[in-house]
């Protein structure tokens, strides 16, 4: 039946034009461009139910007005009981028809000739088709929208994390730049001679600044935290080196309170590991920071166990217990929340931000790790938690001191000391620490720019460099130092970052940048002591 | 009146004198150009003359041109019209990513009385039947259209395209005029092997037919019946007896001239298919082809009592020439007659042929034979 192949064929080059892209305007264009063409018919339109416009309409020009005229006529005008076909009727020599495409409108075609039933009833799934195509249009440009509004919503939660993200960087600066001048001159005041009421206010000054201290770097490191910007760190360390540093860096404390401090490390534990020590030495600190705060001529046991070992993968689990006041089962569900205190009462007998816990808990998310915890009132707490660790044969590198190292004196009078430092306050105070604790008249720099310049001009013997100032930054003044260095062929003199900027990753780009060192703000003086130590002598 | 001048002899200043002569003709009001590519002719020495002209003027080069009863490799036909044409320029004609609807819609926008368009585009251009798709879907049948392809059968495009702004390559001219016309088409090219698809095409290239690769299988089809091996070199040779035909609806046929087979054994033609186009093989005889011209124009001659026409256009394909050979002046002389042996009968010999049928879908056509009375 050759007049029944050629009908198939038509039809099943129309059917192919279809689906080939998800813009609707082009799948409308290409699909009715093929019909009209394979057909041979004089115009073609689209409508939409209830819609009075053409979607699409070939040719521009000439049969809008009466296809449209047809269309709003449909329901008076039906002379068809095929649902598939409404309507067919003489245009003057040409024929119009309007096929229904269900669900979503109406198909016109004008002819010169008429379509035989066969093809009609052969144009039914076609259309089908052709309605599935514009549905996966529509559905597609709905998509895109969704898709772009997601975008959008990304890029302004980016945006607004950007900003928090300076907020942070900015206020961290802020306020640690002040709280260095207010702990260094306390530092200076405690070494001049001082009654015993004044030694008093100076120990309470020191408390509030070093609370102040704590307070900031907590809210910073529990928003990095939960921002997902922190990030572990693996590198070898040992292990009861870095449980031993942990206990000494609250021994004064522990003393002030009448507190003991214990530590318990099982025989099998190995002591070779890789992990991230700074993060481990935060949990480690927070907990037995807490442990001393609600402890009052007690005992705190910091203790570790071999869970299980395989290969070189050890499974360690950390506890640090304590005989203080304990929590009860209703405290218990609070203490993890940030800000929140097993005393929340406006005695606030105990003190503290109420983030340690938060950060702990932030931390050991890290490890893929969970704080436990086991409590009686008027007893006491155990806290603890399980760590995987690589275990490593060969010896590490020890773990840099997080305690000051031995304050013995040094002699650096004959020093040439170069600070870069722009804050007036902060100049005095290092001014005044260099005089009395090393009798070392510093020269001084108020940009990067000055810095430079006095450098070239003398011969140092280190540089303390601040970071943010005004006309050139300190990144920026060590590079060009650098510079002068390798072209006068001088050797390279450390250069010393002192820096309010003590976020996440700070250090490391300093480090980095080319200096040698890095003291955040507010200066500690044995660690500065540390620096003198380690460069100078 | 319409007033047809001859030209011969490619001499640049005949050429000039009689369309200046054209152009101040108070009784013209636009003028037709057509001219031969063997006449060599530059843009450097056409346009100083055609973009001077004050009256609007369209036209192009063509392999040859016809006038009364003799084709012609050299020479010009300038016809001046008393009736004005609005004429405009698309360009970058070979561009895909142009929409040439809203470039032919934005230029005829305050143009509502159109009845005949003039349709002459550069025949070696990428995207001729987009640029027919556009029209047909700007005018629809408003108008009658009559064109073709003009261009040199060297095969290399170049300057060809005629108008006020001078020669041109690459670009179409659309001369509008508020006329009436009657414009018929025929070709009498058979199928010889029928029901094929089209089955991987870019553009005017046919890579694969029934999946196969073209070239493989036009010579599985036409070399028993040729009774030659066809090779790249001899494939324009043989091809221009045995185009292929797009079907239609109703057993309609659109002629596709295959000219060229490539390297990779992909076939080049003049316009393009599309994918999944059923296509047939076709072949006829010389004597079939004139007879189909006749009757062509005979369609012309039966409708010439509803107006006044001046003059009879024929506008056939190269390719018919090429492959009728000396027998094509036949053709010539059967339209003639066919359309009742008028005054004024002149045309084109081109690369592919623009023209609607009885106001059906408007097609790019190879091969195929176009009369109108204007």
């Amino acid at each position: 039946m050759p007049g029944s192949h050629n009908r198939l064929q038509i039809l099943y080059e129309i059917a192919l034009s279809m689906g080939s892209s998800t813009d609707l305007q082009k799948t409308l264009k290409s699909a009715l461009t093929e019909i009209l063409r394979k057909l041979n018919g004089i115009a073609i339109a689209i409508f939409e139910y209830k819609k009075p416009q053409a979607v699409h309409i070939i040719p521009r020009r000439g049969f809008r007005d009466i296809m449209s005229w047809h269309i709003h006529s449909l329901g008076d005008a039906s002379n068809s009981g095929n649902e598939h076909l409404l309507l067919t009727t003489r245009l003057d020599n040409r024929n119009l028809y309007i096929f229904h495409l269900k669900t979503y409108g109406y198909l016109v075609i004008i002819l010169n000739h008429s379509l035989d039933d066969m093809l009609i009833k052969m144009l039914e799934p076609v259309l089908g088709k052709l309605v599935s195509s514009i549905q996966t249009c529509q559905d597609h440009a709905r998509l895109q929208v969704q898709e772009q509004q997601l975008h959008d919503n990304l890029v302004a939660m980016e945006n607004l994390q950007k900003v928090k993200d300076q907020f942070l960087a900015n206020m961290s600066h802020e306020i640690r730049t002040p709280l260095n001048a207010i702990s260094g001159f306390t530092q200076l005041l405690k070494d001049s001679p001082l009654n015993p009421g004044q030694v008093d206010q100076i120990k309470h000054i020191e408390q509030s600044t070093q609370l102040l201290t704590d307070l900031i770097s907590d809210i910073l490191n529990l928003t990095k935290a939960r921002a997902g910007k922190m990030a572990l760190k693996h590198t070898s360390f040992k292990l009861t080196q870095l449980l031993e540093q942990c206990l000494q860096q609250h021994q004064m404390i522990a003393d002030e309170e009448g507190n003991q401090l214990h530590l318990n490390i099982a025989q099998d534990i190995p002591d070779n590991l890789i992990s991230d020590p700074q993060k481990l030495s935060q949990i480690l600190n927070n907990l037995i920071s807490n442990a001393l705060k609600f402890t009052r001529q007690g005992v705190v046991t910091l203790s570790v166990s071999l869970v299980e070992k395989k290969a070189n993968l050890a499974c360690l689990e950390f506890c640090v217990q304590d005989n203080g006041i304990g929590i009860t089962e209703t405290e218990l569900q609070q203490i993890f929340n940030p800000f929140s205190q097993v005393d929340s009462t406006s005695t606030r007998k105990y003190g503290g931000s109420g983030l340690g816990l938060s950060i702990v808990t932030e931390i050991l998310r890290l490890f893929h790790a969970k704080i436990n915890v086991e409590s009686t009132p008027g007893k006491g707490s155990r806290f603890y938690f399980r760590l995987n660790a690589e275990t490593i044969p060969a010896k590490p590198a020890s773990v840099a001191s997080l305690v000051a190292h031995d304050e013995k004196s040094i002699n650096i009078r004959n020093s040439k000391i170069l600070l870069a430092e722009d804050n007036r306050t902060n100049q005095m105070l290092m001014k005044a620490v260099f005089k009395k604790k090393y009798q070392v008249d510093l020269d001084i720099a108020g940009d990067g720019v000055e810095a430079v310049a006095m450098y070239k001009r003398n011969n140092y013997d280190i540089v303390l460099m601040d970071i943010n100032m005004p006309n050139m930054d300190g990144v920026e003044a060590t590079r060009k130092i650098q510079n002068f260095e390798q072209q006068n062929g001088k050797t390279p003199v450390p250069i010393v970052a002192i820096t309010a900027n003590s976020l996440e990753g700070d250090r490391e780009k300093l480090l980095h940048s080319g200096m040698s060192d890095y003291l955040p703000k507010p200066v500690n003086f044995q660690e500065l002591h540390r620096v003198l130590q380690t460069y100078l002598l | 009146m319409i007033k047809v001048n001859f030209l011969p002899d490619i001499d640049i200043t005949a050429f000039q004198h009689n369309l200046e002569i054209l152009d101040s003709d108070p009784s013209i009001q636009s003028i037709c150009i057509f001219c031969c590519d063997d006449n060599d002719y530059t843009a450097a020495q056409l346009n100083p003359m055609l973009t001077t002209c004050k009256k609007p003027i369209f036209g192009g080069i063509f392999p040859q041109i016809i006038y009364q009863l003799q084709h012609y490799h050299q020479g010009n036909i300038l016809i001046g019209l008393p009736y004005h044409a609005d004429v405009k320029v698309i360009h970058q004609l070979s561009d895909e990513n142009i929409e040439f609807e809203d470039d032919i819609d934005e230029k005829f926008s305050a143009i509502t009385d159109i009845m005949t368009m003039f349709v002459f585009v550069d025949g070696l251009s990428k995207s001729i039947s987009s640029l027919v798709e556009a029209l047909f879907n700007v005018f629809g049948v408003e108008n009658n259209y009559i064109g073709g392809g003009a261009g040199s059968l060297t095969f290399q495009q170049k300057p060809c395209i005629i108008s006020n702004n001078g020669l041109e390559q690459d670009v179409a001219v659309l001369a509008a005029i508020a006329k009436p016309s009657i414009v018929a088409v025929g070709h009498g090219w058979q199928s010889l092997d029928a029901n094929h698809q089209v089955t991987r095409v870019n553009k005017n290239v046919i890579e694969q037919i029934d999946y196969q690769n073209a070239l493989h299988l036009y010579k599985t089809i036409v070399e028993p019946h040729c009774g030659e091996s066809i090779t790249n070199r001899n494939f324009f040779d043989i091809a221009k007896a045995y185009p292929f035909g797009i079907n239609k609806l109703n057993d309609e046929k659109i002629v596709r001239d295959p000219i060229a087979a490539t390297t990779d054994g992909h076939l080049v033609c003049v316009g393009e298919l599309k994918e999944g186009d059923s296509i047939d093989f076709l072949h006829s005889d010389h004597n079939s082809l004139i007879q189909a011209a006749r009757l062509t124009a005979e369609q012309t001659f039966q409708r010439t009592a509803e107006y006044n026409f001046k003059m009879t256009l024929f506008i056939d394909c190269v390719s018919r020439a090429l492959f009728l050979e000396e027998k094509f002046r036949q053709e010539i002389i059967a339209v003639y007659d066919g359309a009742g042996q008028p005054d004024n009968f002149a045309g084109a010999l081109v690369l592919g042929e623009i023209a609607n049928i009885g106001q059906n879908y408007l097609e790019f056509y190879n091969k195929t034979s176009v009369v109108a009375k204007i």
